[in-house]
């Protein structure tokens, strides 16, 4: 599914690169659930969001899905992501001018899907979240757990094949930590793809494989 | 897709109230103001554009020139309107008609005593081409009965003055009798001119009775006497241009009246478009209201300005507060969203404000209507029902000022990379210092118009408070004057009756017959001749009517010789000003006494020159003269000018009032008094000086609005530096200080910035005036000085607040 060949990318410093991923080479095959840790700074979030498309590699070769992203123009990338990829951020990152309902809503809007069909969506994944009675509240209505429910419902809502998680527990006590960690393994045994990046080894142990990054490298496979 | 982008746009609305409520209160300034200039605009540029070919349509006017003083009148000889008709090719059709005085209307009844009009106005003399012309609509007869004489057809409306009840079929036969002597019979009713338009005649009495009964003296044969009342319309035929047709009529003055050996008249004649009749300018338009065109275009630009500044608080706070949106941003981003979708979410929200502002703005509208009401003519209404222009401007207003103001912040916050937005480094972005650059300049402009604008204000006020002041040669307080009837039988012995009365009324000081007051509209000119034995020296002079008394009361200042004094007619005696004496070449004035103009004048005084006209305009030569031939003779009448004298005013009125009537009977008495007649003169100067405090006051509002928006923000962004500082010992006043200094430079960045534009705009304004105050430097420093402090207390609002918080809360919340 996702085929990384030479990934690396620097910024420049002083005139001088300073590297923050080098020479990645990674497959990640259809259904795995994968863990990327690593210290502060060894280029976890930054190997994530060039994953999801968000940020561009200064240099090698990405493919998704058998398709080279790194010649794709912006339009066509936000396309494939669009249609693919799921994200679930540390800080949850909802709208707080949406309510939860809206929130969920947002993406299908962006992937202009019809209104009704997105009223049976997002009714469909509330149900499943369990989180019905919450439709209508503001984000800063609710507690982290909670909140991280939503932003977990907004980056399914779309149907994913890959979920992209940077630290989704980092803002969480244990027990709601517990509680996401479920919902993504069952997830993961219906079939999404999900890479999360994440520092607790515990949470790593629910992946299927761990990824270590050290100063911009892959430690060991 | 739509409805989401509203629901996000009202809801960010809401959470910004403050910002929302700035935005909204400048923008539905700016577009109430607009909508009020746009239904001034347009209803003067609406004159005759209802008629068919507008655009070959033409007026024949005559420009003359007497020694190098041009009179421009709106009217042609007589003579030429045949001539035209028969031997100017080009021209696909032409009427002619007469402008008629005020007459008396008198309608007989059978069996009953006839009924008596008085003071009929709108009256004209109209051949039966007029009617086709400016195609009218006739309700009864046809336009070839005006083709005879003593026919006369009348609007619906004027009919329904004369017989009402009646039909307009009912009408036709009746009798008019105008001015007891003209016998008309009604052969036509017409409709009113719906539209708006300055031929507003209701009575059209066929030309040919002219002919037969001219006791105006309208129709003279002279290819040399141009009447203003005599109007000629031609309609061109299609690729003809004007100035072909120009060249014609010269062709034609030449063959008719050929004025070549003359050098010193020149006589012209030019075509003037049927649109610019209403705007003011050289030719009258049948004595209704003329719009100025630059006072139109001022008032375009002063609408443009407060749009101007509304959207630039809006681009302002916006860019401001991008930060906080950032998040936002990437989110939506990182949720699939494109740039455009973006642009347009954020292009929704300034449409919202703008739909608000318009809404907000029909309900200011009526308000502001009253502010303006110096320019707004007396037929315009606010009446929003029946007129579709009005929504439509302002739906196209809203759709403009909401692009103008929303698509750069759109274009600022849509281009957050969201990798960047969610790792909080959104302010590091260049593109954010890049706004903050602009939104510094932006509020300079906003500055740089409000400080051009006080200068401007100060400039105007004290051009005004000169006009008003200067001494004009001559004594201003306590006159009045008014006209003696020219239309009565024998208006010299009714006039000496009447003086005779005045004189013997206690309250009236000083007492004379003569023509106009020293300053007046009224120039009355001839060209006069003086041989000092070398060379003849010809000059054109201004000539005023008056008697021996006239110096004493208007306190003329004579400087050799003698007052006119009652004596024989021949020969006549004249008191001339300076400025002639030294043309005639005279270093002393009193080496003219004696002397004699055109062999037939003798001048017997020289007098200190005084303004005989508004202060726009140089000192002319002039003398005094009695013309006892002057049928249009002013009574002019100095009254005690104590507090004690004034009481006594309107019983002195009132003595005169009754003296008048009882010699005039059924005449009106109409008196001015000459103070006030000056003060006319700068009508045009006072109304651009309370559309510029107006416009000055809206725009330091709006312009403080975004001040104070910016500095809200900010002072929230410097919270913890604030409290900080504080808990390091710094004093209020300090931190008032430190917040302030930013918007302080901007403050001045745009007074240096304003200054230089004020003083050229100032500068070329005064141009017009042959005498003008000087500008003194206070008057900048003053206008700066208004300026900084309205500032300073915008954004004491704010800052004072923010200054004085506890720091431990600011501190703690971070």
């Amino acid at each position: 599914m996702i085929d990384l060949k030479r990934i690396s990318k620097w910024v420049n410093v002083g005139g001088k690169p300073n590297f923050i991923l080098k020479d990645i080479n990674l497959q990640i095959n259809e259904g795995e659930f994968v863990s990327i840790m690593g210290p502060s700074g060894s280029g976890k979030s930054s190997l994530l969001n060039i994953i999801g498309m968000l940020d561009d590699a200064s240099e090698g070769e990405y493919y998704f899905l058998s398709q080279a992203v790194h010649t794709l123009k912006e339009k066509q990338r936000s396309q494939l992501y669009k249609q693919y990829i799921g994200f679930v951020f540390q800080a949850y990152h909802l709208i707080d001018e949406l309510t939860v309902y809206e929130n969920i809503e947002t993406p299908l809007i962006y992937q202009n899907i019809k209104g009704s069909e997105r009223q049976a969506m997002v009714a469909d994944i509330l149900d499943r979240f369990q989180i019905v009675g919450k439709k209508d509240l503001f984000p800063t209505q609710l507690s982290g757990g909670q909140q991280q429910l939503v932003g977990i419902a907004r980056a399914l809502i779309g149907k994913p094949k890959l979920l992209l998680a940077d630290e989704p527990t980092g803002n969480l006590n244990s027990r709601q930590g517990e509680e996401i960690m479920d919902l993504f393994k069952q997830l993961n045994n219906e079939g999404v793809t999900i890479i999360q990046v994440t520092h607790s080894e515990k949470n790593a142990g629910y992946g299927s494989r761990i990824i270590n990054l050290l100063d911009g490298r892959i430690d060991n496979n | 897709m739509i409805k989401n982008y509203f629901i996000t746009a009202l809801r960010t609305l809401r959470r910004n109230k403050l910002f929302a409520l700035i935005n909204v209160l400048g923008l539905s300034v700016g577009i109430s103001a607009a909508l009020i200039i746009y239904l001034i605009v347009q209803y003067d540029f609406s004159f005759e554009m209802f008629r068919k070919d507008k655009e070959r349509i033409y007026r024949v006017v005559t420009n003359m020139s007497f020694a190098g003083s041009f009179f421009p009148n709106s009217g042609i000889p007589y003579p030429m309107i045949d001539a035209t008709r028969k031997e100017v090719p080009g021209i696909e059709a032409s009427t002619s008609f007469f402008v008629a005085s005020t007459t008396k209307a008198v309608v007989p009844r059978q069996d009953r005593s006839p009924v008596e009009f008085r003071n009929i106005e709108n009256l004209s003399y109209a051949d039966q081409h007029f009617f086709r012309f400016f195609s009218y609509r006739w309700m009864a007869g046809a336009p070839s009965s005006l083709d005879v004489p003593y026919h006369v057809a009348l609007t619906v409306s004027r009919a329904g003055v004369y017989f009402p009840g009646l039909s307009p079929s009912q009408v036709i036969g009746k009798t008019i009798i105008y001015d007891d002597s003209i016998h008309c019979t009604v052969t036509g009713v017409v409709q009113d001119v719906q539209e708006n338009t300055d031929f507003t005649f209701k009575e059209f009495i066929s030309l040919p009775t002219l002919r037969y009964n001219d006791n105006g003296n309208l129709i003279n044969q002279e290819w040399g006497s141009v009447n203003s009342a005599a109007q000629l319309f031609v309609r061109l035929e299609k690729g003809v241009t004007p100035r072909q047709i120009e060249r014609q009529l010269a062709i034609l003055r030449k063959k008719h009246h050929d004025e070549s050996k003359d050098t010193v008249n020149k006589t012209a004649h030019l075509l003037q478009p049927l649109t610019d009749i209403h705007f003011t300018g050289p030719y009258d338009n049948y004595g209704q209201r003329q719009a100025s065109k630059p006072a139109l275009y001022g008032l375009l630009v002063v609408a443009i300005f407060l749009l101007t500044l509304g959207s630039i608080n809006f681009i302002n706070l916006t860019t401001a507060q991008a930060a906080k949106r950032a998040k936002e941003i990437g989110i939506r981003k990182t949720m699939g969203s494109s740039r455009r979708q973006l642009i347009f979410q954020f292009l929704s929200e300034a449409l919202i404000l703008t739909l608000i502002s318009a809404l907000l703005s029909l309900l200011i509208a009526p308000w502001l209507i009253k502010l303006f009401s110096d320019f707004i003519p007396a037929g315009l209404r606010l009446n929003l029902s029946g007129r579709p222009d009005i929504y439509l401007f302002l739906l196209a207003l809203v759709i403009i000022v909401s692009v103008l103001s929303g698509f750069y912040p759109a274009l600022v916050l849509s281009r957050f990379q969201p990798v960047l937005v969610l790792k909080n480094q959104a302010y590091a972005g260049t593109a954010v210092s890049r706004s903050a650059l602009l939104r510094k300049s932006l509020t300079v402009f906003q500055f740089v118009i409000a400080q051009a604008f006080v200068i401007g204000t100060l400039i105007v006020g004290s051009q005004i408070h000169y006009f008003l002041n200067k001494d004009m040669g001559f004594k201003k307080e306590a006159i009045i004057f008014f006209n003696a009837p020219w239309n009565v039988a024998n208006p010299a012995v009714k006039d000496r009756l009447l003086m005779d009365k005045l004189r013997t009324l206690p309250g009236i000081t000083r007492l004379s017959l003569g023509g106009s007051p020293p300053a007046s509209g009224n120039i009355n000119s001839s060209t006069f001749s003086y041989n000092d034995g070398k060379k003849e020296i010809s000059t054109d002079v201004q000539i005023m009517d008056a008697d021996s008394a006239y110096m004493g009361l208007y306190e003329l200042r004579l400087l050799a010789g003698r007052n006119i004094l009652p004596g024989p007619d021949s020969p006549a005696q004249m008191v001339i000003n300076r400025t002639y004496a030294n043309i005639l070449g005279f270093t002393n004035p009193g080496q003219a006494i004696g002397k004699f103009i055109d062999k037939e004048h003798l001048i017997v005084g020289v007098m200190e020159d005084f303004h005989q006209a508004s202060l726009h305009k140089a000192i002319k030569p002039l003398a005094l003269m009695s013309n006892k031939d002057n049928i249009f003779k002013r009574f002019h009448l100095s009254l005690p000018n104590t507090p004690a004298g004034h009481t006594s005013w309107k019983t002195t009125i009132a003595a005169v009032e009754k003296a008048y009537n009882d010699t005039y009977p059924g005449e009106d008495f109409h008196y001015q008094f000459f103070d006030d007649s000056i003060a006319r003169f700068y009508i045009a100067e006072q109304h651009m000086s309370s559309l510029l405090r107006w416009a000055t006051g809206l725009t330091i509002f709006i312009s403080c609005l975004g001040l104070l928006g910016l500095v809200i923000y900010a002072t929230n962004l410097r919270t913890k530096e604030i409290g900080v500082r504080k808990v390091l010992g710094a004093s209020v006043a300090q931190i008032v200080s430190l917040l302030s200094k930013d918007f302080v430079k901007l403050v001045c960045i745009a007074y240096i910035i304003a200054v230089p534009i004020a003083w050229y705009g100032a500068h070329r304004w005064m141009e017009n005036f042959a005498y003008r105050t000087t500008i003194n430097w206070w008057i900048y420093a003053l206008s700066g000085l208004i300026m900084l402090l309205i500032a300073l207390l915008t954004l004491s609002i704010q800052t004072v607040r923010a200054a004085s918080a506890n720091p431990v809360r600011s501190l703690r919340s971070e």
